[in-house]
């Protein structure tokens, strides 16, 4: 189980490594200048370190093991993840709006929760192949496989991780054939779910962060004031930026979250619109990279783990750019592999070292 | 080497990569844009900062006779360019005194790069001629204009304030803000300024000016009304209140108290949140008083009639969910009894009957859940949730008025149409415009949409009529001689932290009409967390409306006082009425029902108040009301319960009266209140011989 084949290590995945390499590299420099203090590592830019350390470990052990191996332990990890998404809720405390860390905020289930569902996931397409599916009540069964972690993610209050949870496993849907007319029927059915959220469930707070979007001027000193500090930063850095460590914007902390989940105006800040082109260039690489892992699979399983991964990379990063350009609304959603943070920092790598176990055994029978 | 296996399609792929890539492409489109578009609107913020915006003459605000209750004067402020200044130092040392600043600290800002400053705004006249005395280059005085709150704390909140800049941002001052502002001045700055007087405009700022504003609100009621808030609330221990008074007809808020009030002459050290008109602005449970509009929309529906019989359980009805309690165990009630005594069962029972839909849509005409489009900032719609999500324990609360938030303004809104025979009328407190130079242009209120029938509003107003009487909760609200109507409401606060209603702390509510035959006022009053002598509406929100109303009614000619006066006596009020007679006391008084103890009410007092109507008179017995003239017009004094000497020695001559039957008055038309002009023909009065009133000794 564990015996590395001389073959393994002739089809490792280089580019994919170096790919991450250069992003999270890039990252912990970028995290370095939005944490600046005078001369020294600050804390979280050491913390950062370790979360990689222990990441990169992760990665390791997880492509030691033949990903066909995983499909086995797909039902019990769910369960193991749903198992502590339902402990979070007993015992975690409440902190900022939401009850979502264990272990004293050194663990965030629902970080991992995401790998688990996208593992079962792939163990139920590949038993039942998405290019099967034409009708949207095919869909039941996976959905019930979704519900309840997702279900358990809203309870915590953490709306913007459920949200996530929901897109990330929506990534499967672009794998399978049913028709264009029964997705009118979903997006009617879905406008007048979100109408009736705004309307009843949706805290007035989560309301404005929404309208915030649409102009985030009508509130320039509360709700709207990430999404106007971190305009105004990235119009700062035009189009080459003002230079490492000499953001006006971002040195003099106009944004209280900018080494979280608003990073990435940091970067705009700094290496200007080149800067923010080279990075989302690196990213849809890393995407496009991922689904041609997929494409070359030898099996059902590593195809639809391999779309899964890609998903769980390509949606937080899609929402966290978006709402850092005001596109969408300010959820707390990190930039895998570059916001500050151990669990999602350590998730993305064991994430990433699944997809090149995949690729690394392609041609492994 | 590709699978056989592969379940997965090229085709699918590759349109999984084209989903992919889109999504990129608009992040890449977007940071692009922002990074060119932001970049613009810095450079331009720095071209503004050449030319210097002086605030223009801001237009008056008076209230309904004119009276200005915001204005705008010039006041000198002293700036500095400093580029301009041959030696910093030297100009901070001769300036210093003068401005009251530290050498050193003025010093330091005039050497800021920035190109004009202002060192000091709105100085006196004095220490500004000072300044120029001085000679300084690159120091100057301007002429800005300074809003002025000449009547202080009075209708603070609805009149507001504007900030350092001219700008409105507080109730009329920011309703009206384009109206009042005018044209800013714009004085163009040389960013070298240096050896160069700062160019001022040569025309007059009137040129510039603003319009002015006039209120519905007069002035001098607004004052007593205040006086009469504060004082309620200095003896009863109140956190805090709020009076609306308004015409039933227009919609016109004629006075608007809310206390505490503030000083907008020191916005500067004012706490901006704690600034708004509550009125408009807060929300709360309207306890009891929203019966009122239940039992309105159970008429309108005929889902009840008048002389239904409500079982009133005792004081004890389950509902699914929950126990309601009456405050005093009523046993078999008509819809107005339920409303004169408040009884939260009887509500329930109604509210039941006209179903969650219709009960909701009712309230909906009212007003509630909804902005009264007044136009005033920061108004809220309250809290209205839809009949769907109620369920049957929300549906009963809604009855007695928890579990729903209104403001005192949509309140007074809903209870015009009640007064005014069905119509929902704006409520607006501008009444005029006047453009600068020009003439006043009186704005017509905008006409009622209609809500209830008028027979329903006019039913309503008899019921509240009865909440007044003596057995009702809200007898303290009583006029001498005129007929009031009203509804009290003692809602529990909720608490949002431990998102419970409060056992011990209570808003105190009252709305009513006067007089009710011929309404001219709505008044709403609200008591927050009142102590002496109680908590409810009846005790406390009751007897400022009394004081409220006798003070507005004088400007329709009326006066009167409260019938029960609570703590000191007015000064301010015309009597109506003379003080008791010393024989009053030789009267027996066992059998009037003044004096009856509530707890020996008998079960069907509206039953037996049909066959007494004297029972009702709000007047004492043996009192002799003397009459109030008004030139050639008197108000008629309640003639009923007196003897036949009594109504000639009332009428002292003066009013033709017709008359029928022999005893005691017991009806008079028209009735009592009512504005009568002397040469339109006789008072008919009718007497009878009651033996009611066989047991009280004559005078």
């Amino acid at each position: 189980m564990f015996g590395i084949d001389r073959r393994l290590l002739q089809n490792f995945d280089w580019m994919m490594l170096l790919l991450v390499v250069v992003i999270v590299g890039m990252g912990i420099v970028n995290l370095a200048s939005a944490t600046h203090v005078e001369g020294e590592l600050t804390g979280e830019v050491r913390r950062q370190l370790v979360s990689l350390g222990i990441g990169g470990v992760g990665m390791l052990l997880v492509l030691a093991v033949d990903y066909r191996h995983y499909e086995r332990f797909a039902i019990p990890a769910l369960l193991v993840c749903i198992a502590l998404l339902a402990a979070t809720l007993v015992f975690a405390p409440v902190t900022r709006g939401s009850q979502s860390w264990l272990f004293g905020g050194r663990l965030q289930p629902s970080e991992l929760a995401k790998l688990g569902l996208v593992i079962a996931l792939a163990r139920y397409f590949h038993r039942n192949p998405p290019g099967e599916i034409r009708r949207l009540r095919d869909l039941i069964r996976p959905g019930l496989i979704v519900v309840v972690p997702v279900g358990l993610i809203v309870m915590q209050r953490d709306m913007g991780v459920a949200l996530l949870t929901l897109l990330i496993t929506s990534t499967y849907l672009a794998l399978t054939r049913i028709s264009w007319r029964s997705w009118i029927g979903v997006a009617f059915v879905g406008v007048a779910t979100l109408i009736t959220l705004w309307m009843y469930v949706l805290q007035p707070y989560q309301q404005r962060r929404i309208l915030d979007v649409i102009d985030p001027g009508r509130d320039p000193l509360s709700s709207g004031y990430q999404a106007i500090q971190s305009r105004i930063a990235i119009g700062s850095g035009g189009l080459l930026g003002t230079g490492y460590r000499a953001g006006t914007q971002t040195q003099l902390r106009f944004l209280p979250t900018q080494h979280t989940d608003f990073v990435f105006s940091v970067l705009a800040e700094e290496w200007g619109f080149v800067g923010s082109c080279v990075v989302l260039s690196l990213y849809l690489v890393l995407m496009l990279w991922g689904l041609r892992i997929a494409r070359n699979s030898k099996d059902g399983f590593g195809a639809m783990l391999a779309v899964g991964l890609v998903g769980t990379i390509f949606w937080p990063l899609v929402l966290n750019i978006g709402m850092v350009l005001g596109l969408a609304p300010v959820i707390g959603v990190p930039l895998p592999l570059f916001s500050y943070g151990g669990s999602a920092l350590v998730t993305s790598l064991v994430g990433l070292g699944l997809l090149m176990n995949v690729s690394m055994r392609r041609y492994v029978f | 080497m590709r699978s056989p296996r592969a379940q997965i399609s090229l085709r699918r792929i590759g349109i999984t990569r084209i989903l992919l890539i889109i999504p990129f492409a608009v992040l890449g489109i977007r940071a692009a844009h922002l990074s060119v578009e932001e970049r613009g609107i810095a450079r331009g913020e720095n071209q503004t900062q050449r030319v210097l915006e002086i605030a223009p003459g801001r237009g008056a605000v008076v209230d309904s006779s004119g009276a200005e209750l915001a204005l705008s004067v010039e006041s000198p402020s002293v700036y500095a360019i400093p580029s301009s200044i041959d030696d910093v130092d030297v100009a901070a040392a001769r300036l210093a005194p003068i401005l009251g600043w530290k050498r050193q600290k003025l010093a330091d800002r005039m050497r800021d790069r920035q190109s004009f400053l202002f060192l000091a705004r709105w100085v006196t006249p004095e220490r500004a001629q000072q300044v120029l005395d001085l000679g300084l280059t690159g120091v100057g005085v301007l002429d800005e204009p300074r809003r002025i709150y000449p009547h202080r704390q009075l209708a603070s909140r609805v009149v507001g304030f504007a900030n350092i800049d001219g700008e409105g941002v507080r109730g009329i001052e920011q309703q009206e803000d384009e109206w009042l502002r005018g044209m800013v001045r714009r004085i163009p700055i040389e960013r070298d300024a240096r050896g160069r007087k700062l160019w001022i405009g040569g025309d007059s700022q009137w040129n510039t000016a603003g319009g002015d504003v006039a209120l519905t609100i007069d002035a001098t009621l607004q004052a007593q009304t205040e006086e009469a808030l504060r004082e309620t609330i200095s003896t009863s221990g109140a956190r805090g209140g709020i009076v609306v008074v308004m015409d039933p007809w227009t919609g016109d808020i004629l006075a608007l108290a809310e206390s505490p009030g503030f000083d907008p002459n020191d916005f500067r050290n004012l706490d901006f949140a704690s600034t708004r008109s509550r009125a408009f602005a807060d929300a709360i449970d309207p306890g009891s008083t929203l019966k009122t509009f239940l039992i309105a929309a159970a008429l309108e529906e005929d889902v009840i009639q008048l002389d239904d019989i409500i079982d009133c359980e005792n004081g004890s009805f389950r509902v699914p969910g929950k126990t309601i309690h009456d405050h005093h165990p009523n046993g078999e009630l008509t819809p107005a009894g339920v409303l004169r005594v408040s009884s939260n069962i009887g509500a329930v029972k109604i509210a039941y009957l006209l179903g969650r839909a219709d009960h909701y849509r009712a309230l909906r005409r009212f007003g509630f859940g909804g902005v009264t489009k007044s136009q005033f900032p920061g108004e809220s719609a309250g809290l209205l949730r839809p009949w769907k999500k109620w369920k049957p324990v929300d549906h009963a609360t809604i009855a007695y008025g928890q579990g729903i938030n209104v403001t005192p303004i949509q309140l007074a809104a809903a209870t015009s149409a009640l007064a005014n025979g069905g119509l929902w009328v704006q409520p607006r407190l501008v009444s005029a415009k006047r453009a600068p130079g020009g003439d006043w242009r009186t704005s017509r209120p905008e006409p009622g949409h209609r809500v209830i029938r008028e027979e329903t509003a006019d039913a309503i107003l008899k019921m509240l009529e009865g909440v007044v009487s003596p057995e009702g909760t809200g007898s303290l609200a009583g006029l001498k001689g005129i007929r009031v109507g009203g509804k009290t409401g003692t809602p529990q606060k909720y608490d949002p932290e431990s998102k419970t209603f409060s056992q011990d702390r209570h808003e105190a509510w009252f709305m009513g009409v006067v007089p009710v035959d011929a309404p001219k006022l709505v008044i709403v009053v609200r008591v927050d967390e009142a102590r002496r002598p109680a908590h409810t509406g009846g005790a406390t929100a009751a007897p400022l409306f009394a004081r409220v109303a006798a003070a507005q009614l004088t400007r329709y000619g009326i006066f009167t006082e409260p019938e029960r006066s609570q703590g000191q006596p007015r000064p301010a009020v015309i009597v109506a009425q003379n003080e008791s007679l010393p024989s009053v006391s030789a009267a027996p008084k066992k059998t009037t029902p003044r004096t009856q103890p509530s707890t020996a009410r008998p079960p069907k007092p509206s039953a037996a108040r049909a066959s007494k109507p004297s029972s009702t008179r709000p007047s004492q017995p043996t009192t002799v009301a003397r009459l109030t003239s008004l030139g050639d017009r008197v108000l008629l004094p309640d003639f009923r319960g007196q003897t036949m000497d009594e109504v000639r020695q009332m009428t002292a001559g003066r009013i033709q009266v017709k008359i029928s039957g022999q005893g005691r008055a017991v009806s008079q038309q028209p009735p009592p209140g009512t504005v009568f002009a002397l040469d339109s023909g006789p008072v008919t009065i009718r007497f009878e011989t009651q033996l009611a009133m066989s047991g009280e000794g004559e005078i």
